[in-house]
C-alpha cells in the first residue's frame, strides 16, 4: 500500500486543500513533475498547467484535477506545500470566458509593446490555453 | 434673541446631517467587514509566500536577478513612490497623514516620481501643481487581487524600462495601531530580512532547487509584489473606513450636543413668545376693561 503524505494548497484567492495525498503530479518549468511519499526535499517553480492529485481522504482514493497557474512547490519532509496565483477545479472554469481571454491575449501578442507587456500577455495566454486544456479533458472523461 | 423659527431650522439642518453621518457610519463598517474577510481569504497564501521567498533569499549565496541584492552603494538614479490616499474626504485624518508622510519623502528623495492611488491624492497634487504619473489612475475603493496585479504590472514594467530603480510605497498599517508606513516595495533589501538566528522558522533540511534559485525567484516577483500591493491596499482601506467611521461618530456626537442645547434654547423662546403673548392679552382685556367702567 502507498503511504500517504500531506499535501497542502494555497491559492492566492482562497486555501484549496489541506489534507492527505497519495501521489501528485505538478506543471513545473522543466515540465510535469511527479511526487510521492519520501520525497527528496525540494522547491520547485510552478508553471501554467494541470495538477493532478490522488487525494486520500477519509481512507479513500480520490482522483482531482486542477488548472493552476505560476506559483511554487515545496517539498520538505513529507509535507507538500503548493503555493500559486489561481487555481481552478475543470468545473469551476468558465469556457466561454476563457476563449475571450484567449482572444483579447493573442490581440495584445499581436500588438508591439514593451517587453514586460509582451510576457504578461503570453503568461494571459498561457493560462487561458491551459483552462481550455482542463476544462475539456474533464469534459472528455465524464 | 433669535426667534424661534431660525432655531427650529437649524434642528431641522442638524438633524439631516446627523442621519447622513450616520448612514456614512453605517455603510464603512459593513464595507469593511466585508473586505477584513476577503482579507481573511488570502492571508494564509501570503504569509507562506513571504516566508518561502525569505527562505530562499537565505538561502541562494548570489543572484543576477536585479529584483534582489541590489548594490547598496549604488546611488538610484529613479526613485518611484506609491501613495494609497482614498477616493473622497470626510475621513478624519487619513488623507492628510499619507499625504505628509509622502511631503517628507519626496523632500529627502528629490524628483520622486509619484504613483498615487486615490482620487483625494490625485486632487491634492493637482492644487500644489506636483507633477505625478498622470496615466496611473486607480481607485482605493474596493482593492481586488485584480487591481493590485495591474498595479504591479505597471510598476515593473517601468522598472524594466530603465524609468525606476527604487520603489517605495506608502501607506497605512493596521496591524498595529493605524500608522503610515513607508517601506522600500523593489529592489528587496537584505536588511528587510531577518537573520537566521533571530528567525524562528529556521530551514529544517536543505533543499534541492528546480531549476535554479534565481529562475524560481524571477518567477515569483510578480505574485510577491502583487502580494505586497494588495495587502498594502487593504489595509488602507481598512484604515480609511475605520478612520471614517470614527470621523463619522464623533460628527454623530457633535450634533448630539448641538441638538440638545438648540432644543433648549428653542423651548426657551418659545416660552418667552407665549409669556410675550399672554402678558399682551392681559394688558389688552384689562385696558378695555378701564375702558368700559
Amino acid at each position: 500500500m502507498e503511504k500517504p503524505f500531506s499535501l497542502s494548497i494555497l491559492a492566492a484567492d482562497k486555501p484549496f486543500y489541506e489534507g492527505e495525498c497519495l501521489s501528485l503530479v505538478i506543471p513545473t518549468t522543466e515540465g510535469q513533475y511527479g511526487i510521492m511519499a519520501n520525497h527528496l526535499n525540494m522547491i520547485a517553480a510552478v508553471s501554467p498547467g494541470t495538477l493532478k492529485a490522488r487525494l486520500w481522504e477519509n481512507g479513500r482514493e480520490r482522483v482531482a484535477v486542477a488548472a493552476v497557474t505560476e506559483g511554487i512547490a515545496k517539498i520538505e519532509n513529507n509535507n507538500v506545500l503548493i503555493l500559486v496565483d489561481s487555481i481552478e477545479k475543470p468545473e469551476e472554469i468558465d469556457s466561454r470566458r476563457a476563449e475571450r481571454e484567449l482572444e483579447a491575449a493573442k490581440k495584445a501578442l499581436n500588438k508591439k509593446a514593451g517587453h514586460i507587456e509582451h510576457s504578461l500577455a503570453e503568461a494571459k495566454l498561457l493560462r487561458a490555453i491551459n483552462r481550455l486544456k482542463v476544462k475539456k479533458d474533464f469534459s472528455d472523461n465524464m | 434673541m433669535t426667534s424661534s423659527k431660525e432655531i427650529r431650522d437649524r434642528i431641522n439642518g442638524i438633524a439631516e446631517t446627523k442621519k447622513i453621518t450616520s448612514a456614512m457610519y453605517l455603510i464603512a463598517s459593513t464595507k469593511m467587514r466585508r473586505i477584513r474577510n476577503e482579507l481573511e481569504h488570502t492571508r494564509p497564501y501570503f504569509d507562506a509566500l513571504r516566508a518561502e521567498v525569505r527562505r530562499m533569499f537565505r538561502a541562494a549565496g548570489s543572484t543576477e536577478s536585479k529584483f534582489f541584492f541590489p548594490d547598496d552603494n549604488a546611488v538610484p538614479r529613479h526613485t518611484g513612490a506609491i501613495v494609497i490616499t482614498a477616493d473622497k474626504g470626510l475621513a478624519g485624518g487619513y488623507n492628510a497623514n499619507v499625504l505628509k508622510a509622502a511631503d517628507k519623502l519626496s523632500e529627502r528623495i528629490p524628483g520622486l516620481k509619484l504613483y498615487v492611488v486615490g482620487e483625494y491624492g490625485r486632487r491634492y497634487y493637482a492644487q500644489q501643481h506636483i507633477k505625478i504619473e498622470d496615466d496611473f489612475l486607480f481607485s482605493a475603493e474596493d482593492p481586488t487581487l485584480h487591481i493590485s496585479r495591474e498595479i504591479c504590472a505597471r510598476i515593473l514594467k517601468d522598472f524594466e524600462a530603465d524609468k525606476l530603480d527604487r520603489v517605495y510605497i506608502i501607506y497605512t498599517d493596521m496591524q498595529n495601531g493605524v500608522e503610515v508606513k513607508t517601506t522600500r516595495l523593489i529592489p528587496f533589501h537584505r536588511a528587510a530580512w531577518p537573520r537566521p538566528e533571530e528567525d524562528p522558522e529556521k530551514p529544517s533540511a536543505s533543499f534541492e532547487y528546480m531549476p535554479s534559485v534565481a529562475k524560481i525567484l524571477d518567477n515569483l516577483v510578480l505574485s510577491y509584489v502583487t502580494g505586497f500591493i494588495y495587502s498594502a491596499l487593504v489595509d488602507s482601506y481598512c484604515a480609511e473606513l475605520t478612520a471614517r467611521m470614527e470621523a463619522m461618530n464623533a460628527a454623530g456626537n457633535n450634533a448630539d450636543e448641538l441638538l440638545a442645547e438648540l432644543k433648549l434654547n428653542y423651548q426657551r423662546a418659545r416660552q418667552a413668545a407665549i409669556t410675550g403673548e399672554i402678558t399682551e392679552i392681559t394688558a389688552g382685556a384689562r385696558h378695555k376693561r378701564t375702558e368700559a367702567k
